[in-house]
């Protein structure tokens, strides 16, 4: 018949390291040994300080992906308010299906309230959503390899340049379009 | 941390790509319209090379764009010239050598339209057969058809 082991016994063949209450003199059962040596407050301290340095550069990180996100929604709708624009004054300056704006040498500008933008002294018809204002308007002339003057007679292609911002947060974006000479 | 500056970085570069595409698509759609402008009203036999009558490169929006034609004369009845004009990205400095891919000296460079364009040059009164539209009698563009217009 086997013999039960004793708590020693059990203990030395469950740990490597012998139990110190373990000897031949007694046999005290007070559980396994171990250190009772805690961590030091540097060691504390630094856990701390790297738990904290993750923690604050992925708060970094989520604020750019946040005021990235900001800024794509911005530049979508600034940008979409230009090209809404840059389609309606194609379409009313080139468009021979309606009487078209054309004209050669024509001036552009912005009014004084900054909803609109005239080609020619004619208003270009086209309504910028709320919070959105035109800041500039310019026309440029094809001539021979850039944009400058106008020269008359010279059927120049036209380069008109226009400036959307949002009034309250003061994101603007500029865009150029080409327009022709619909009757030449 | 490497990864986490490296998506940062990867946000801002969306953000300013996203804003230069459409201002790009502008500045190709309006190099190609004068291209188109020009080529309606001006005959050139020559089947491939730079848009005649058009400033190569021409600079849209802060980009430098350039056209490049193939010509093909006596396509139908209707259109005597069909000119494929490809808007290339100037990216590097160079002469455009070619297109199917842009090629600026040796480099190939971004493709962004490609418009496909007919032109009838016959006038009314004037037998089909013998369009009035030469090189030595450049009254050309009676008509034009948009074929197609594929933004790359």
């Amino acid at each position: 018949m086997a013999t039960p082991l004793s708590s020693c016994a059990r203990s030395a063949r469950r740990f490597s390291a012998p139990r110190s209450d373990c000897d031949s003199r007694t046999s005290v059962n007070v559980g396994p040994v171990r250190s009772e040596r805690g961590d030091t407050l540097i060691e504390i301290l630094i856990a701390i300080t790297v738990i904290g340095l993750t923690g604050v550069a992925l708060l970094g990180a989520f604020a750019s992906a946040i005021s990235a996100s900001v800024a794509y929604r911005r530049t979508a709708t600034v940008g979409l308010e230009l090209k809404d624009f840059a389609e309606a004054a194609t379409y009313q300056i080139q468009s021979t299906s309606t009487s078209p704006l054309y004209t050669e040498c024509a001036a552009v500008g912005v009014n004084a309230s900054k909803s609109q933008v005239s080609y020619n002294g004619a208003p270009i018809a086209f309504t910028l959503s709320a919070g959105y204002q035109f800041t500039t308007a310019t026309i440029a002339f094809l001539t021979g390899t850039s944009f400058g003057s106008c020269t008359a007679g010279q059927y120049q292609p036209q380069m008109i340049t226009t400036t959307v911002a949002n009034t309250t947060t003061g994101a603007a974006q500029s865009l150029s379009f080409i327009v022709i000479d619909p009757n030449r | 941390m490497v990864a986490l500056a490296s998506w940062a970085t990867n946000d801002l570069n969306n953000t300013k790509n996203f804003g230069s595409a459409s201002t790009r698509l502008y500045a190709a759609g309006g190099a190609t319209e004068i291209a188109i402008d020009a080529m309606r009203y001006n005959y050139t036999s020559t089947s491939d090379g730079p848009c005649l009558g058009t400033p190569n490169p021409v600079s849209i929006n802060g980009f430098s764009v350039e056209d490049w034609c193939h010509v093909t004369t006596d396509v139908s009845p209707t259109a005597t010239r069909q000119i494929t004009i490809t808007a290339c990205l100037m990216s590097v400095s160079g002469s455009l050598q070619g297109v199917d891919p842009c090629t600026v000296n040796g480099t190939v460079v971004p493709t962004l339209l490609t418009a496909v364009v007919d032109f009838n040059d016959h006038t009314i009164t004037e037998n089909p057969a013998n369009p009035n539209c030469t090189e030595t009698n450049p009254i050309c563009g009676t008509s034009m058809t948009l074929v197609s217009w594929l933004v790359q």
